[in-house]
């Protein structure tokens, strides 16, 4: 399949090409569409914008083949390049996008947490059919978790779904710890 | 008017071991509640935390006759959060059991009305503190331990004055967004 243009604006980037845009959208909720809030796929046809990914979707696309990266000047972007601009402009970057692979190789929707006050927010099928979304929660590494790090993750998830999930790079062991949890009244 | 409480005579048998005394009835249920080991039909070997949770139930009395108070036995329980986690679940009405000090996991819990005697505890309860946390990797393979022990396992998040709030704990295999 040919691979999708994207261009990197200084911190973010963009599909510019409307049905390329759309394409992306459409394959896993990938991006959103500037000027456009919460699009369900039925009215991706009729959004005429151009794609905003963040710099961890567009590193995950780049990664699996899907689009290229290239400057406003034309030079093209390496997979490399775009880490070293997410690890310049994101704390905890190489952790962080770690997570958002695992998930979206499981087959699920990932999308940013902010507005929950979590990372990330995800779907088993997609915003605007799941119910609600998970709230992944990131503990910095060398850091324990405690119980204030449950209690505050739970407060932050108590209106959007009843379990959440904290996720710690585990050095030891290499690799990131994924722990759910769920209010017990016993 | 309030009935008598029923009386358990205490005998100091170890550094950490009590026998308790009663009647019939009373050490039957005590027992079928997975408190203490029984020794006779009129007998349990309790721990400390046990006698202190008795003395919350019965009007326990040494061999002397003097009664035994909660404040008397609390300084021998060893880890006083263990103590108000169990009070609390026991106060919930849950069959519960302090597991040995060794044991990665605090207290063990049963379904509601089911008995340790008979059954299979369901809950793994870990205690974590307001103060320190619990390190990841220890996190992640006490779930694995419980996991494959049947169990489901429940942080019981206690505050600095003594609060417990509750959360069960799942691996990433059991997610799911809704």
């Amino acid at each position: 399949m040919r691979r999708i243009r994207a261009v990197l604006l200084d911190r973010g980037v963009i599909v510019p090409d409307v049905e390329s845009a759309r394409t992306l959208y459409r394959s896993g909720f990938y991006g959103k569409f500037i000027g456009h809030e919460k699009v369900k796929l039925q009215e991706v046809e009729n959004i005429v914008a151009p794609l905003q990914l963040s710099l961890v979707e567009a590193l995950y696309l780049v990664e699996k083949g899907v689009i290229e990266v290239y400057r406003p000047d034309g030079s093209p972007v390496s997979v490399e390049e775009l880490r070293e601009i997410g690890r310049r402009l994101i704390r905890n970057f190489d952790f962080i996008y770690r997570i958002y692979r695992e998930l979206r190789e499981r087959g699920l929707v990932v999308k940013s947490g902010l507005k929950f006050g979590a990372l990330f927010a995800v779907y088993e099928k997609g915003p605007g059919i799941d119910h609600a979304p998970m709230l992944v929660h990131f503990i910095e590494p060398d850091r324990d978790i405690n119980a204030l790090d449950i209690t505050r993750a739970a407060r932050l998830s108590h209106s959007v779904n009843k379990r959440f999930v904290l996720a710690t790079w585990n050095k030891i062991e290499n690799r990131v710890d994924y722990v759910a949890f769920e209010w017990w009244t016993p | 008017m309030t009935r008598p409480r029923r009386e358990l005579k205490i005998t100091k048998v170890g550094d950490k071991e009590y026998i308790a005394e009663g009647d019939r009835e009373s050490i039957a249920t005590l027992h079928e509640q997975g408190i203490g080991e029984k020794v006779s039909d009129s007998r349990l070997k309790v721990s400390p935390i046990e006698l202190a949770y008795l003395t919350t139930r019965f009007r326990v009395v040494d061999r002397e006759g003097r009664e035994i108070r909660i404040e008397d036995v609390l300084q021998n329980v060893g880890d006083i959060l263990r103590f108000i986690v169990y009070l609390d679940l026991r106060k919930r009405g849950y069959n519960v059991k302090i597991t040995p000090d060794d044991s990665p996991i605090d207290i063990l819990v049963w379904e509601k009305g089911k008995k340790p005697s008979k059954a299979r505890p369901r809950y793994a309860v870990k205690i974590v503190t307001e103060g320190l946390g619990i390190r990841a990797l220890d996190l992640s393979s006490l779930l694995r331990y419980c996991e494959a022990m049947g169990l489901q396992l429940v942080l019981a998040l206690l505050s600095n004055d003594g609060v417990v709030t509750y959360y069960k704990a799942f691996s990433l295999r059991d997610f799911r967004a809704t």
